[in-house]
């Protein structure tokens, strides 16, 4: 990697091309769970590797240079959802959830289906229960690295993970019950209704 | 007890499945779980959801395209070309302009150089005078030239001062770094 950074300081801008291939995937798809839609996620993943071109310079090698991409990456996507939270607060009222209208789903729900509603409920989580769970549990960092990203003690890691997974199986109690040892992929779920609408 | 025991092992949970607790606790939740059906309900509750982000968040492939579209972008950013200067690199061109600019005063004399000063206000006075035979607007060059004398006079008595060089370079110094941040912020980040 210093290799290639070295290469890509003295002007050989192809040898860029080895730093996006290696992370253009997940940073585009941590940009993909921050934001709502999948342009947005293009656009700032484009973002994302524009800032690191221009910033490479500054790359200073006591931290790692995966925690410095990630770190562009969070405050960009958080940049993104701030802008995004401004606008809509001029516009006026906020957006709801498409399909959040209280409907009971059809017994047999389709796994993907189910996925999609916990992926809505990651949505609605705040934003710096987010970006955890998905450094955790999409990325893979460890509590340290994850410290390391958003510059918060480990501690502050164990503790937002922890209150971001009460908050779900909160929210998602319609996902399983607590009683059965397996989930309810494709049970049907007596008393099932959606939790109320939501402004985002 | 045991409620005590249950809520320190709820609130070290997640913690504890992703093995990232200090061993002496790691071990004595593992005691408590043998012991408590409940925290282990919730240890299956947890591994369940665990199970259901891991497939819910599975990694997608990026989109055909955006690979090429970054590569398009960074060589446009490559053409247009202006790396920013790091602080320090700013630091040390400033440092060495104004070594440089304080050398060629020195080098000059200060004396030579607001005797320079005044031949200008030498000059703007002969143009008050000339233009005030003219009658246009001679009064105001001539006040001009009358501050300038004294500006000058005022810049030979700073000079004369101890430490005026010491004074002279900061100041240029100050001004070269941040000339040079305000003309990147200006010009070159757009
Ligand atoms: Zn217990």
């Amino acid at each position: 990697m210093k290799n290639i950074i070295a290469q890509v300081l003295a002007g050989n801008t192809e040898a860029f091309a080895y730093i996006v291939n290696r992370y253009e995937a997940r940073i585009y798809n941590l940009a993909l769970r921050m934001l709502r839609h999948r342009a947005d996620a293009q656009d700032a993943t484009q973002e994302v590797f524009i800032k690191v071109f221009r910033q490479l310079a500054h790359y200073r090698e006591e931290a790692q240079f995966s925690t410095w991409i990630y770190r562009i990456a969070t405050n960009t996507c958080l940049d993104r959802i701030r802008k995004q939270k401004r606008e809509q607060r001029q516009v006026g009222d906020g957006f709801v959830f498409p399909g959040s209208g209280g409907e009971t789903p059809d017994c047999i729900v389709e796994n993907r289906q189910l996925e999609e509603m916990l992926l809505e409920e990651i949505r609605a989580l705040p934003d710096k229960y987010r970006v955890i769970l998905l450094l955790y549990h999409q990325q893979g960092l460890s509590y340290k690295e994850i410290a390391d990203v958003l510059n918060i003690s480990v501690q502050a890691v164990g503790t937002r993970l922890h209150r971001a997974k009460a908050l779900l199986k909160k929210r998602c109690k319609w996902l399983w019950s607590e009683e059965e040892a397996e989930p309810h992929d494709s049970v049907c779920m007596p008393g099932y209704a959606k939790k109320p609408d939501r402004l985002y | 007890m045991i409620r005590f025991a249950c809520r320190d092992t709820q609130k070290n949970l997640t913690a504890y499945i992703n093995g990232e607790l200090e061993r002496p606790l790691e071990e004595w939740i593992s005691r408590h779980l043998q012991e408590c059906p409940r925290c282990q309900a919730s240890v299956q509750t947890e591994k369940r959801l665990n199970r259901q982000l891991e497939s819910a968040l599975a990694p997608e492939p990026a989109p055909e395209g955006l690979r090429e579209r970054i590569m398009a972008s960074i060589a446009q950013e490559a053409r247009a070309g202006r790396r920013d200067m790091s602080w320090g690199e700013v630091m040390i061109c400033a440092l060495s302009l104004s070594l440089l600019l304080c050398f060629a005063v020195i080098w000059l004399d200060g004396p030579a150089v607001y005797s320079t000063l005044a031949e200008w206000g030498g000059f703007v006075s002969r143009l008050g005078s000339r233009l005030s035979e003219w009658e246009i607007g001679g009064g105001v060059v001539a006040s001009l030239s009358v501050q300038w004398d004294n500006t000058v006079g005022t810049v030979q008595s700073v000079w004369n001062q101890p430490d005026a060089g010491m004074v002279f370079f900061i100041l240029l110094f100050c001004f070269i770094a941040a000339g040079y941040q305000w003309l990147r912020l200006s010009k070159w980040t757009t």
